[in-house]
């Protein structure tokens, strides 16, 4: 079991899954009674506490490969009722089927793992009943139904009535009490029907889809299946290996769910997970290595790509080194994806557009719940607005959150000895950033409040690096020559790489007219690069896949070919820096 | 006499002295031992502090904010037994029926709040006592609200929720999560009566619905409206129907509402009809924010020029009424109570007491929707004289959605004072003369409760007694309706709101109306 917990913890981290989606949970009474109105609150809310446990790799390992080994023991009890021989090999399937969950990374893992881990001991507890106490039996099998009911929802009462009628039938129980035990199920319906607010497949929809879906439905149907398969296989399977040599039993079983685990690990959304966590940590180069693994590209994800290029001090520069395609916007603000609204909220609030910032981390507090990170995002923005006030209600949220009550008192402590933020540098940075016009709208369009930006504060570098690489993706080459001079400042006196390659392309369109500062800005081995493009390009002018395939290689991550080709070719990890 | 005897005289002399002592109320003294007086009034948080409560509010639990290791607080008043309260920590818990008795035999008078506290390594102090006054008149027992984040354009989860004041007992009337997801909003009760209310549900599947509660029997209509109010009859709602769009600041407060198109309409209940009288329906004004007079012969509201939303900020409502003859269906012409031209600020959300005498409302520098407006402030009108004042309980932060109590004495309102983000309902004592007193929060449990609450409460209005009417009875009007009706005739009909952003439906439903 430790070695399968290690290997869990290795192929989904736990503090990845944290930061991706960790589950609201709040240290306060307030928030346990909000989780006993409704059925399956309580499962929700035990969840939602061990989820907070994954704030530290050791933590969320140690608790999952805890209810891993609680899982495989419960399920080896009950399986054993069938059939002595299939149980292990039922339960060792069970648990990887279990552990393969985190490897998706979708929500829910604990919750599915918890609701089968009580299924069964709910189940091992009726079993206590004496078989021959008919009536007792059937009765607490709708106790312990109606129990699981409001513990955990409906989805494990269903689970509960399968073994519950398979237990049944493998002690050779009377036909009336193995319905009266299966009917058990009904306690679902009868819920349904009293409590209107009650929706029994809720839980359901946080599964996902696909082999994610088919995993938490395996979990679930997978010890009544074995059960089954148990009874009917009866005594006629030879009791060969689990007999004879357990050791060599358990080795293989073992070995085979590291397979499965391994196998069922979503790579994209690993890649993905990582590439958020690293950026979370504002690791920015390690972000942008592992950049190259992420496909496909949410919304959010690109938000956060183009803030980790401008910490890295990558942006515009190599704007195309990294996935691209024309028609993104650089603050998509109609995009699919509830993260969206808090990588905005972060790169609007480096920006300085604190109010936009406070619109989309009140969107994200909506959408994804009280985060940590949204919370303390959400008491920066507040004190940046004057309201410190509010910002230690936010403050005192986050203090309520496990294993950020330090994080919180710190912040709260700074909050009141400086009221203002006045010594708080990185606030006065983005204080210089403000805006100090209106421009009032119910959309995010990019160009002018980055404009707007600009106006405000001509050394704002990053609203110049995001204005040029707003342009640079709407192709709109006319619009750079006025940001050369604040894009060199901040790049060492060179133009950015990718600025360099569209002003080329500009002064040869415009037969340079673009000014002999911005023309004796581009390098002559850029020029060169560009001519020799120009003439692959020119080869293959009547073939755009054989032109596509000859400059890929060379010239995928520069602006000439996502000019041509609409989206950038860039190898597979992205340069270090031009 | 024996040594002993004289031994055994003086110790019973001493413990006499003693005991005199402590019983004496002694200058500085008390039964922690003597303190000094610190000169000045304790800090407390909530400021419960130099207000006017009622007699029947919850125990106004505090948190002293002086260091201290150990406090005692005395509530005295010049009748009923005192109470005490001493602790190891700031959170001063009062007791419920101690509270009630005291606060019920000291009705129309006032008590005192006497702070102790020893701070660690010190000797105990005393700070000057706190007086609050006790009305004589009682608040309306339940306060109904809705509760939500600060929401922009999605939501998740919001309800309407009813409050015992007289406890601190909260229980849902319909949460979102009753009838899967959806927006509820304007809950409106009929002359305060927990019975019959109406409360409008959208962003569901197909109308979006008004709900009526009638005698505690739930209809479905199929009409979709804005802003409403109960004719006092309870035969018909003033409704109006408005075309919003949120948009967004880049400086100063965030969020901003416009208005495009509004209208006002009338629902007459039992024959299920819409009318649209021509007078609160110009084509070529904006009118909103319905509000009938208490004996139902005015319908008040607001009405401002249709302008383009490049010129929000010059967007001002004048205050207006119409006279309305219940029994012709008659209506006069509406009149000006107050003019933006004359004010230079713009008029929302008129109520007018129960009994008649005072008109109160907002005014801000524009707009219709004074809670995203810092600059909103509670104004009165005196009927008789027509003179009106700006309340000196505003605060620099918005000061808006006000109710009356049945009596006419109390008064709540949403505010942000505290922190400028979050809406908090505070009460003010309207004496006979039309003076408002320092407002005082809500009171919970948890003294530190709304340092740590970030969700905001709007629409506090006053009920006679609870909500009888069932959450699951009010969601199956919206899911699964026993009586529906789709109003005949014309009327306004509703704008479709702007909506400002898109996502998928299943991460979010449409935008919220503005709270």
């Amino acid at each position: 079991m430790v070695l399968l917990g290690g290997f869990v913890v290795l192929c989904a981290p736990p503090a990845w899954r944290y930061q991706q989606a960790a589950p609201v949970f709040f240290m306060d009474a307030a928030f346990f009674t909000r989780h006993t109105t409704d059925p399956g609150g309580l499962l929700q809310y035990a969840a939602a506490a061990l989820a907070q446990l994954n704030v530290s790799n050791w933590l969320g390992g140690l608790a999952y490969t805890g209810l891993l080994a609680a899982g495989l023991f419960a399920a080896t009890r009950v399986l054993r009722a069938a059939n002595r021989a299939l149980a292990p090999a039922g339960a060792c399937a069970l648990v990887a089927i279990l552990a393969a969950l985190p490897g998706r990374f979708g929500p829910g893992v604990e919750q599915t793992t918890l609701a089968v881990l009580i299924t069964l001991l709910a189940v091992l507890a009726w079993k206590q009943v004496p078989p021959a106490r008919t009536v007792w039996r059937a009765m607490v099998a709708w106790l312990m139904a109606a129990a699981l009911c409001y513990v955990a929802g409906a989805v494990p009462v269903v689970m509960f009535a399968l073994l519950a009628l398979l237990l049944e039938i493998a002690r050779g129980g009377r036909a009336t009490s193995i319905a009266a035990c299966a009917a058990s199920v009904l306690v679902v319906p009868l819920w349904a029907a009293w409590h209107r607010g009650f929706a029994p497949l809720a839980a359901v929809e946080a599964w996902g889809s696909g082999l994610t879906l088919g995993l938490h439905v395996a979990a679930f149907a997978w010890t009544p299946l074995w059960l089954a398969l148990g009874l009917v296989l009866g005594r006629r399977l030879p009791q060969i290996g689990v007999a004879r040599r357990p050791l060599l039993a358990w080795a293989a079983g073992g070995g085979a769910a590291l397979v499965f685990v391994w196998s069922s690990v979503d790579t994209a959304q690993r890649a993905r997970v990582r590439f958020e966590t690293l950026v979370a940590r504002q690791d920015w180069n390690a972000a942008l290595q592992v950049a190259a693994g992420v496909k496909p590209w949410t919304a959010a994800a690109r938000v956060d790509l183009t803030r980790a290029l401008f910490h890295a001090g990558r942006l515009p520069g190599d704007l195309f080194t990294v996935p691209q395609s024309r028609g993104r916007d650089l603050l998509p603000d109609r995009e699919p994806g509830v993260d969206l609204h808090r990588a905005l909220a972060v790169t609007l609030f480096e920006l300085g557009q604190v109010n936009l910032a406070e619109h989309r981390a009140h969107e994200a507090l909506e959408l994804e719940g009280a985060r940590p990170d949204t919370l303390a995002l959400l008491a920066r923005i507040n004190v940046l607005k004057g309201r410190p006030k509010a910002a230690r209600v936010f403050l005192n949220r986050l203090r309520r959150v496990p294993f950020h009550a330090g994080e919180a008192d710190l912040a709260l402590r700074a909050l009141e000895a400086d009221p203002t933020g006045a010594g708080d540098r990185s606030l006065g940075e983005i204080r210089l950033r403000l805006p100090r016009t209106d421009d009032p709208d119910s959309r995010l369009p990019a160009e002018p409040l980055l404009a707007q930006l600009l106006a405000a504060n001509p050394t704002n570098a990053m609203a110049a690096a995001y204005l040029a690489a707003h342009r640079l993706l709407g192709s709109q080459l006319e619009l750079l020559p006025p940001l050369a001079p604040a894009l060199k400042a901040a790049n060492g006196g060179r133009l950015p790489r990718a600025c360099e390659e569209a002003l080329v392309l500009l002064a040869g369109q415009t037969k340079g007219s673009v000014g002999a500062a911005v023309e004796s800005a581009i390098s002559p081995a850029t020029r060169e690069r560009y001519r020799r493009f120009a003439e692959i390009a020119g080869r293959h002018a009547a073939q755009p896949e054989a032109a596509r395939a000859a400059l890929a290689a060379e010239f995928g991550d520069t602006f000439w070919f996502y000019q041509l080709f609409g989206e950038t070719a860039p190898p597979a990890a992205p340069a270090s820096g031009s | 006499m024996s040594l002993a005897r004289k031994v055994l005289g003086l110790l019973l002399a001493a413990g006499v002295a003693v005991a005199g002592l402590s019983c004496r109320p002694a200058r500085g003294g008390g039964e922690s031992g003597p303190a000094t007086d610190v000169g000045r009034a304790p800090r407390l948080h909530p400021d419960y502090a130099g207000t006017v409560i009622p007699p029947n509010i919850a125990p106004l639990n505090f948190r002293i904010e002086e260091p201290a290791e150990r406090y005692e607080v005395t509530l005295r008043g010049a009748q009923g037994a005192p109470i005490t309260v001493a602790r190891g920590d700031a959170d001063i818990i009062l007791p419920m029926k101690p509270w009630r008795a005291l606060l019920a035999a000291n009705a129309g008078g006032a008590i005192q709040l006497e702070v102790r506290a020893k701070p660690a390594g010190g000797g105990w102090q005393r700070f000057v006592a706190v007086t609050n006054r006790v009305a004589r008149e009682p608040i309306d027992p339940v306060l109904a609200y809705r509760l939500l984040k600060p929401l922009y354009n999605f939501y998740s989860e919001l309800g309407i929720y009813q409050r015992d004041l007289e406890t601190y007992q909260q229980r849902p009337i319909l949460e979102n999560r009753d009838f899967g997801g959806g927006c509820l909003n304007c809950h409106t009760f009929l002359n305060r009566r927990p019975d019959e209310f109406a409360l409008h549900i959208r962003g569901v599947k197909g109308p979006q619905p008004m709900l009526l509660a009638r005698s505690n029997e739930v209809t479905r209509v199929d009409k979709t409206a804005g802003y409403i109010s109960w004719h006092p009859s309870g035969r018909l709602l003033a409704f109006s129907v408005n075309k919003l769009s949120l948009f967004f600041h880049t400086i100063g407060e965030t969020r901003d509402v416009f208005d495009a198109e509004s209208d006002l309409g009338i629902y007459w209940v039992a024959s299920n009809r819409v009318a649209t009288p021509p007078p609160v329906a110009l084509p070529d004004r904006l009118e909103t924010w319905p509000s009938w007079s208490p004996d139902g012969r005015h319908l008040y509201f607001c009405s401002a020029p249709k302008l383009r939303r490049e010129r929000h900020r010059q967007v001002r409502y004048d205050l207006m009424r119409v006279s309305f003859d219940l029994e012709r269906d008659a209506w006069g012409e509406p009149e000006v109570m107050v003019s933006a031209a004359e004010t230079g600020l713009s008029a929302a959300q008129p109520r007018v007491s129960p009994d008649g005498r005072w008109l109160l409302f907002c005014l801000a520098k524009y707009g219709h929707f004074p809670v995203y407006q810092p600059s909103s402030d509670l104004y009165v009108m005196d009927l008789a004289t027509r003179k009106m004042r700006r309340l000196e309980i505003n605060s620099d932060q918005s000061d808006s959605w006000h109710c009356w109590s049945s009596n006419s004495r109390w008064v709540v309102f949403s505010s942000k004072r505290l922190d400028g983000l979050f809406a908090r309902p505070h009460f003010t004592y309207v004496d006979a003369a039309g003076e408002f007193h320092k407002p005082f929060l809500l009171p919970q449990r948890d003294p530190l409760f709304y340092d740590a609450c970030i969700q905001t409460f709007n629409v506090p209005e006053f009920v006679l007694g609870p909500v009888e009417v069932s959450p699951a009875a009010l969601a199956e009007g919206v899911l699964n309706p026993r009586r529906v009706l789709t109003p005949e005739g014309g009327g306004p009909v509703q704008h479709r709101e702007e909506q400002n952003a898109a996502l998928p439906p299943a991460e979010a439903a449409e935008p919220p109306p503005p709270q």
